[in-house]
């Protein structure tokens, strides 16, 4: 037996942790994550970009509605924008719905979030053990890798999308090399029930193809169970998500605001920019796909390079990175080329391969350490240490819900967001049913008002009809004029169908003024004739309105709590003084 | 491919320089002494100079990474002020 096959860590021949006392460290550490929930209970932060502001409140109400497999092309999700169609929001064949039918919203997301973050772990590490790195020797890389992988602050709102991919690519393998079990067909027809066809389905599938076409052309022989497999994700990831395929494909007279959509609203085409770009998201990732530093990842596959001599296997890895990241980086000219001819490029955005970064940066690490391992114990444990640290200071979430436990919040949390009991004390002053009538919001989320059952004229919305759209512009027509940073950010993007003010701009930051920052608008140009054909009633304001009263709002009261977030400024929608019968005076 | 030893050197010398300068010129002075040993025929000699070329790497190395950790921390502790993608999450 050489010494670097003694049982344990296979790091260092010293003092050898034992396999129990690895495993203990890394999901104790696993865990530490989610202390702050354990420690805040119902008052943890939860992540509000994309989040609680759009997606998971849109499974709330979707649970709420009572139309969760209502696919009929009549029905409309009243409470939103009007009518939302149904079919414009997520299947209701999700993991997700059932943890919130189960758990609340607020606990269903902690729950799913857990999950996700503790598939990761498991889902990396059954991949280097069987597939990479397999024994005992590298058990300490292994764990170090997947405790990373777990660590990585993932958008759990799109289910396991992220944290299974190792999982996938598990089954991928055991089906090709021809010793797949029962559970990896379950892994593969799990996978669409629980993650987002959009984001990584269709790179996943495209993995899965190549897998098979290489085998077919390498062995010219046909690997039916890869096949089947293949066959069966495609048909569930149709069936989970018919819907949105209905919707895109056959819409039957539904125009989504999407075919407005101009790529170039917010993007250059420019030689430098596109490299920026690459380089930006070849060295920290990508928000949605979870933030990866990877300069020590780098590292080590140099090093490992430099230690053996020849090419390394977390090179390829690094290289098919490099592919993805300059795709991404240079997506804008295949747009700009091709976009014309190929409008799937613009609305579809097939750039979002990039979710797939955090899972090949993590295998390229595990790979590079394995390689090290003989040679530079030490240097491999001291990388693990390193890109922890980093992955650990990266997670937002974590980060702050540490800044709520120290009292110094930068951002609100769960309970502050959603603002119950300032909603009820709205609700009881208006004292009508709620859907009697609509509101609208200036500087806050409408988000937080949905959650409260509060029917919005506002909402960000990944799909909508190009029709609203165009009615809910011209309740801001004259304002968004005003600046054409924000007219343009409205009409040729649009999924943040918010009202939208000159003065407060489009930054995430104007939709999220708090109680404490009492600031005002000073002269507000909205139409509230439209408004209220709309049948918008009533403004929920966070910030006073200097000139309301010239462009038809009649303040009611302000509404604080001192468990809210918000400080609520009501503003009753009575309509232009220009609509007196007969009056010819129309400054709208 | 064959393990190029001749190209090491150069390798280790070209990452001990990218991650910390100062180690670089110590990691050159001992590779250039290295050379006039071997010319010298101190081939012992020479054989420790590059041991000493490679664990200046090493050092250098973990001097990069831990001030690339410390900066990761700063800049995480302060993001939503430096880098709009960011931004919208902090």
């Amino acid at each position: 037996m050489t010494k670097n096959d003694l049982p344990g860590n296979g790091l260092s021949t010293k003092n050898t942790w034992s396999s129990r006392t690895l495993w203990g460290v890394a999901v104790g550490l696993l865990l530490v994550q989610f202390f702050p929930y354990l420690l805040l209970w119902d008052e943890a932060y939860i992540r509000i970009h994309d989040t609680l502001e759009g997606e998971w409140f849109w499974y709330t109400i979707l649970v709420n509605s009572g139309k969760l497999f209502d696919y009929s092309r009549d029905t409309v999700i009243e409470q939103i924008m009007n009518g939302l169609p149904r079919r414009a929001l997520h299947t209701g064949w999700s993991f997700i719905v059932l943890w919130i039918e189960l758990f609340g919203t607020y606990w269903g997301y902690i729950f799913n979030n857990m999950l996700a973050h503790i598939a990761g772990f498991f889902s990396m590490f059954l991949l280097l053990d069987r597939h990479f790195l397999p024994g005992r020797k590298n058990l300490t890389i292994k764990l170090g890798v997947s405790l990373i992988f777990a660590w990585i602050p993932i958008f759990s709102i799109f289910g396991l999308t992220v944290t299974a991919q190792p999982l996938v690519l598990y089954s991928f393998l055991n089906l090709y090399q021809r010793r797949a079990q029962w559970w990896d067909f379950l892994i593969l027809w799990l996978f669409p029930f629980y993650s987002t066809v959009v984001w990584v389905g269709i790179p996943i599938l495209i993995l899965g193809g190549i897998i098979f076409l290489y085998q077919l052309g390498e062995r010219h022989h046909w690997n039916w169970k890869l096949f089947w497999a293949l066959a069966g994700m495609t048909v569930l990831y149709f069936l989970v998500n018919y819907q949105l395929f209905e919707l895109t494909f056959a819409p039957s007279g539904f125009v989504t605001h999407r075919v407005e959509y101009s790529y170039f609203y917010d993007r250059e085409l420019s030689f430098v920019g596109s490299v920026l770009k690459t380089l930006e998201i070849f060295f920290i990732s990508h928000f949605h796909a979870g933030t990866v530093l990877s300069l020590p990842i780098l590292l080590a596959a140099l090093l490992a390079r430099l230690n053996i001599g020849r090419h390394t296997q977390a090179e390829r890895v690094i290289w098919t990175i490099v592919a993805i990241c300059v795709f991404y980086g240079f997506y804008t000219w295949i747009v700009y080329l091709f976009g014309e001819h190929f409008p799937m490029l613009v609305e579809y955005k097939f750039e979002r391969v990039r979710i797939m970064l955090p899972f090949l940066w993590m295998l390229a690490f595990a790979l590079a350490l394995g390689q090290l391992r003989v040679k530079s114990p030490r240097v491999a444990g001291f990388f693990l240490a390193v890109q922890f640290i980093v992955t650990v200071a990266s997670h937002d979430e974590f980060q702050h819900n540490l800044r709520q436990l120290a009292g110094v919040p930068k951002k609100p949390n769960f309970k502050e967001f959603v603002a119950e009991d300032l909603y009820h004390q709205i609700d009881a002053y208006i004292g009508r049913p709620k859907d009697s009538y609509r509101v609208i919001h200036l500087g806050m989320k409408p988000a937080a008002s949905q959650y409260n059952g509060f029917y919005t004229l506002d909402a960000l919305m990944a799909i909508y009809g190009l029709d609203y759209k165009h009615q809910f512009r011209k309740i801001m027509k004259q304002e968004i004029e005003k600046d054409e940073d924000i007219m343009v950010y409205y009409d040729e993007w649009g999924n943040w169908c918010y009202l939208l003010s000159s003065e407060l701009g489009k930054e995430s930051s104007a939709f999220l003024i708090g109680k404490d920052q009492d600031r005002v608008v000073e002269e507000l140009n909205i139409d509230t004739r439209a408004l209220l054909d709309m049948d918008g009633e009533y403004l929920f304001s966070a910030v006073r309105i200097l000139n309301a009263e010239q462009i038809g709002l009649q303040f009611e009261k302000t509404f604080e709590h001192p468990d809210s977030y918000w400080k609520v400024h009501l503003y009753h929608v009575v309509g232009p003084p220009a609509m007196a019968p007969g009056d010819p005076t129309d400054k709208f | 491919m064959e393990r190029n030893f001749s190209t090491i050197p150069f390798w280790q010398l070209t990452l001990t320089f990218l991650c910390f300068p100062p180690a670089g010129l110590i990691a050159l002075f001992h590779l250039v002494s290295a050379s006039v040993e071997r010319q010298n025929g101190a081939e012992v000699a020479a054989k420790r100079r590059l041991v000493l070329v490679r664990k200046w790497m090493t050092t250098s190395i973990v001097i990069a990474l831990i001030a690339f950790t410390l900066a990761a921390l700063y800049f995480f502790s302060r993001a939503g002020e430096i880098i709009p993608s960011i931004e919208t999450i902090y």
